[in-house]
């Protein structure tokens, strides 16, 4: 599988030379493999995606979202190819999920805040129920659980190709105040080739941040360890950190895990799984 | 490849300030330690070819090896599917855009990212 990063930042889009390392746009994911794409989430990072989509359709996309906060959506009305016909795309949903998603996606484009409607894009779009068995979709298998954030949040299993990646942004796993969240997310995580996890905050911001439902840097090193991971991708940068602070967090997390490959994602970064 | 990546003028006093984005590769460790590269609005390519634009003599390296090129002012590595692969800051990447400071590792070869701005300021009237 090729996983590309196309938007690293969370919560709010972070431009400017400070930024550009690690990079500005919000949360979205694009795997590839055997001739097939998903993408995982749609903050701005979307944009520029569907820019290199421009070359002529390629066989369905299938699409799913984390959750549909603003920073996972907001880049889908400048997505091109949803304005062209000959792309097609189907929106995969757990089935407690896809109503929200549905709706969230159809408003987020209602005339009194964009000018062309969700229902009138040229592209063939469908939505569709992720059972809880998960399923296959072209070279894919891909499930989900539910995560530990506000509202929601859910992970994703994809496997192909004899190698899994799990994306699991927006998610509050503290190892001692919620051991039982933790644990469950342990168990779903079994042999992982590449966890894309959210990093947001380190320890020392914790006791401000209890309850927002994303990730701690040092919660996530324990979890490298609990978990047996050989590579991590830490995303969902906090907007108040530059490239310098980003910098700093990467290089201490590593030396905690030295003999793993753990990095932080930066939009743009395409790796191997 | 000695052109300047970006000219941007400035009006100071009535006189022309240029401002220049130079970017380059620089061999840091292995075989060439020391050889630069400047890079240009041109793709540049990297491997143990003799025609390649940076030579590097490592035998991890394969004959086109990876490639930078211009991204938005930027610049973006490709790995060329090299055999050994090529990371980034300790991180095996198909694609990255680059940024200063990066170090490219090929093998036993280390190769760093510069980007650094110069201004040339007019002689004083």
């Amino acid at each position: 599988m090729r996983v590309k990063f196309w938007g690293t930042r969370g919560s709010v889009p972070t431009p400017g030379r400070a930024t550009e390392k690690y990079g500005g746009n919000t949360a979205c994911v694009e795997v590839q493999h055997d001739g097939m794409r998903l993408i995982l989430d749609a903050g701005t990072g979307i944009r520029e995606l569907g820019l290199s989509m421009m070359n002529g359709p390629d066989s369905p996309v299938a699409m799913f979202f984390s959750h549909v906060h603003w920073d996972h959506i907001q880049g889908l009305p400048f997505f091109v190819p949803f304005f062209k016909p000959d792309y097609s795309f189907t929106i995969y949903a757990p089935t407690p999920f896809k109503a929200s998603v549905e709706m969230v996606l159809y408003k987020q484009m209602a005339a009194d805040v964009f000018p062309v409607d969700f229902g009138n894009l040229a592209a063939k779009i469908e939505f569709q129920d992720l059972s809880d068995e998960g399923g296959n979709i072209g070279p894919f298998t891909v499930s989900a659980f539910p995560l530990c954030h506000p509202g929601g949040s859910w992970a994703y299993r994809i496997e192909a190709g004899g190698r899994t990646l799990v994306y699991a942004t927006d998610n509050e796993i503290d190892p001692e105040g919620m051991a039982e969240a933790y644990q469950s997310f342990l168990a779903r995580l079994g042999k992982t080739d590449l966890l894309i996890a959210d990093g947001q905050y380190t320890l020392a911001e914790y006791p401000e941040k209890r309850g927002w439902g994303h990730g701690v840097l040092e919660h996530l090193v324990r979890l490298a360890k609990d978990a047996a991971l050989p590579r991590m991708a830490i995303t969902h940068h906090d907007p108040m950190r530059d490239d310098d602070a980003l910098s700093d967090l990467e290089r201490r997390v590593r030396k905690e895990l030295p003999d793993r490959q753990v990095f932080f994602a930066r939009d743009g970064l395409a790796v191997e799984v | 490849m000695t052109k300047e990546h970006t000219r941007v003028s400035a009006s100071r006093h009535n006189a022309t300030l240029v401002v220049k984005r130079r970017s380059m590769l620089r061999v840091v460790r292995g075989a060439g330690a020391g050889t630069e590269v400047l890079l240009d609005n041109a793709a540049i390519r990297a491997g143990r070819a003799d025609e390649a634009d940076l030579i590097i003599d490592d035998p991890a390296a394969s004959r086109q090896h990876f490639e930078v090129s211009p991204y938005h002012g930027g610049f973006t590595l490709r790995d060329l599917g090299s055999t050994n692969g090529t990371e980034v800051n300790r991180v095996l990447v198909l694609e990255c855009r680059l940024s200063n400071g990066d170090i490219i590792t090929v093998g036993e070869t280390d190769v760093v990212f510069v980007e650094k701005t110069d201004v040339d300021e007019p002689a004083p009237e």
